[in-house]
């Protein structure tokens, strides 16, 4: 978990400009909810199939502070910015002091970072990318990202946004329900999960949250240790036309053309009650299995 | 208070008010059969195409509620594809359920022009925009019809407000009664008399997920022939 921030600026209050921004501004709020989530999610497939933890806190109380995220010894700070008008010189220059001083305080403490402006207007994108101040352009960025109504519609990012769903969920077949379903539960768990006491929480605990109230159906490794499964998957793969899959922590099966399923994870004792039922039972066609499939 | 359509004909609003107060499972199930095919009938002088229809239901309404509307439409000359979806319910808080897809009966269409969505009351909406949301980025219909006897007032604007404008507004609707009171569990007064799963016979909301409709076992047969 990362170090407290900047903390001579959140205890001393040395930023004239902190307004905790956006919190009186619905629009923004939610803006800014469903950005955080979305870089959430952009990043769970990281820990899923590398284990590269993401930390992050929101209204950080540093000057480039609505939204911090740490992953791989890399600090981000965005300021998100969901107005049509902002500029780098309004308000005597308050966004470019913000970013000059966020700066400065990272080389200060010898801190790996970059710093983004987040912007829901292309207009004002290309303007803030074409004025930015040469002062902090080499560790800035500004992004683009679209105002949307509902944390579901992530599930439909293009490019640069799009999200890895298909190594998120696990299940290989569904489509666009299920990846809604997950950018619901990531979205639910964030806001209701815990923070440390230094108001940071982490991409492991969002995902252990998720898993452990089966608010979604997430990727999870499973080493198909269990008494019969050997044998079960061999009846399973004798059963002609019948196709499934575990590498995800699901039983999740298909008979082509038009049947599909995936009802219960491996870990659980649904599961355990299948293979024993197929153990019993030993099926032969589809037919038979149809009955026993969890 | 019960509203109904001012089109509605005599026997559609026979069944539907009959529906709730039916305890046997034959009998329930005839009846909602035949809200089926009545659903049908509304609904077929409004297709703009006889082709690039799919149907697509729940598990506990495809032999009943959808094989009535399947048989209506046949009769009409009209051949939908069939979809059919088991969902799971799944709480992520106050008011905020999740329906996924547990298994699937999806037969291809190609061409999709269509959409008829059936369901035997639509109250929270959820099961719903589950199944629409699952098809219609990929299949990208020109109409989406929801059908059901039974509606909760306000279901309607719930439901389109899941989705963009560009597909919200490609929704019309066919249902006979729409009541606007519910008890705490969200079971709709009278709406169809309780829990569906229970007075078709089918298990409790979880259970009915092990129920395969005959409708669906049929249809593979052909597919495998």
């Amino acid at each position: 978990m990362p170090k407290a921030l900047s903390i001579e600026v959140t205890e001393a209050g040395l930023d004239p400009f902190q307004e905790r921004g956006g919190q009186n501004n619905k629009a923004g709020n939610r803006f800014e909810d469903i950005f955080l989530t979305h870089r959430v999610l952009k990043h769970t497939p990281n820990y899923l199939h590398a284990e590269i933890e993401m930390s992050f806190t929101e209204q950080a109380g540093c000057f480039v502070d609505d939204v911090v995220l740490e992953a791989a010894g890399l600090r981000e700070f965005y300021q998100l910015k969901a107005d049509k008008g902002i500029t780098w010189g309004e308000n005597n220059g308050r966004l470019k002091d913000r970013f000059l001083r966020q700066q400065q305080d990272c080389v200060a403490n010898g801190q790996d970072f970059r710093l983004y402006v987040v912007v829901a207007n292309g207009h004002r994108a290309q303007s803030l990318t074409t004025n930015l101040p040469k002062e902090f352009a080499a560790s800035t960025e500004v992004i683009l990202f679209p105002r949307l109504d509902r944390i579901a519609q992530v599930a439909r990012l293009d490019a640069p946004h799009q999200i890895q769903f298909g190594q998120i969920a696990a299940s290989r077949l569904s489509g666009n329900a299920e990846w809604e379903d997950i950018a619901e539960a990531f979205h639910s768990a964030r806001q209701s999960c815990a923070p440390d006491a230094n108001g940071y929480l982490s991409v492991s605990q969002v995902v252990t949250k998720v898993r452990s109230q089966r608010m979604a159906r997430v990727y999870t490794p499973w080493d198909e240790q269990l008494a019969g499964w050997p044998e079960v998957r061999g009846i399973l793969e004798s059963i002609d036309g019948f196709e499934f899959w575990v590498d995800r922590g699901y039983f999740e099966w298909r008979y082509p053309p038009a049947d599909g399923g995936m009802n219960v994870s491996c870990l659980e004792p649904g599961f355990e009650r299948f293979v024993q039922r197929v153990l019993e039972l030993r099926p032969t066609t589809f037919d038979d299995l149809e009955m026993l499939l969890p | 208070m019960r509203r109904y359509p001012e089109s509605i004909g005599d026997t559609a609003r026979r069944l539907v008010d009959e529906l709730p107060t039916v305890k046997e499972v034959i009998h329930y199930r005839a009846v909602m059969t035949r809200l089926g095919e009545q659903l049908a009938l509304e609904v077929f002088p409004r297709l703009a195409s006889l082709d690039g229809i799919v149907l697509i239901c729940t598990n506990e309404d495809a032999d009943f509620l959808a094989r009535g509307l399947l048989d209506g439409l046949k009769a009409q000359g009209c051949e939908p594809s069939l979809v059919c979806f088991w969902n799971d319910r799944v709480s992520l808080g106050v008011g905020d359920d999740r329906a996924p897809i547990v298994r699937r009966y999806v037969e291809q269409a190609t061409a999709a022009r269509t959409f008829l969505v059936v369901k035997s009351i639509i109250s929270s909406s959820c099961v719903v925009r589950t199944n629409i949301s699952e098809l219609v980025y990929d299949l990208n219909p020109q109409d989406i019809f929801v059908l059901a006897p039974v509606v909760l007032k306000g279901a309607q604007d719930r439901l389109e407000s899941e989705f963009e404008p560009g597909i919200a507004g490609r929704f019309k609707y066919v249902w006979f009664a729409e009541d606007d009171q519910s008890k705490e569990n969200g079971e709709v007064i009278p709406g169809v008399g309780g829990s569906v799963y229970e007075l078709l016979g089918i298990g409790d909301s979880k259970s009915k997920n092990s129920f395969v409709p005959e409708l669906v076992r049929e249809r593979r047969r052909l597919l495998h022939r």
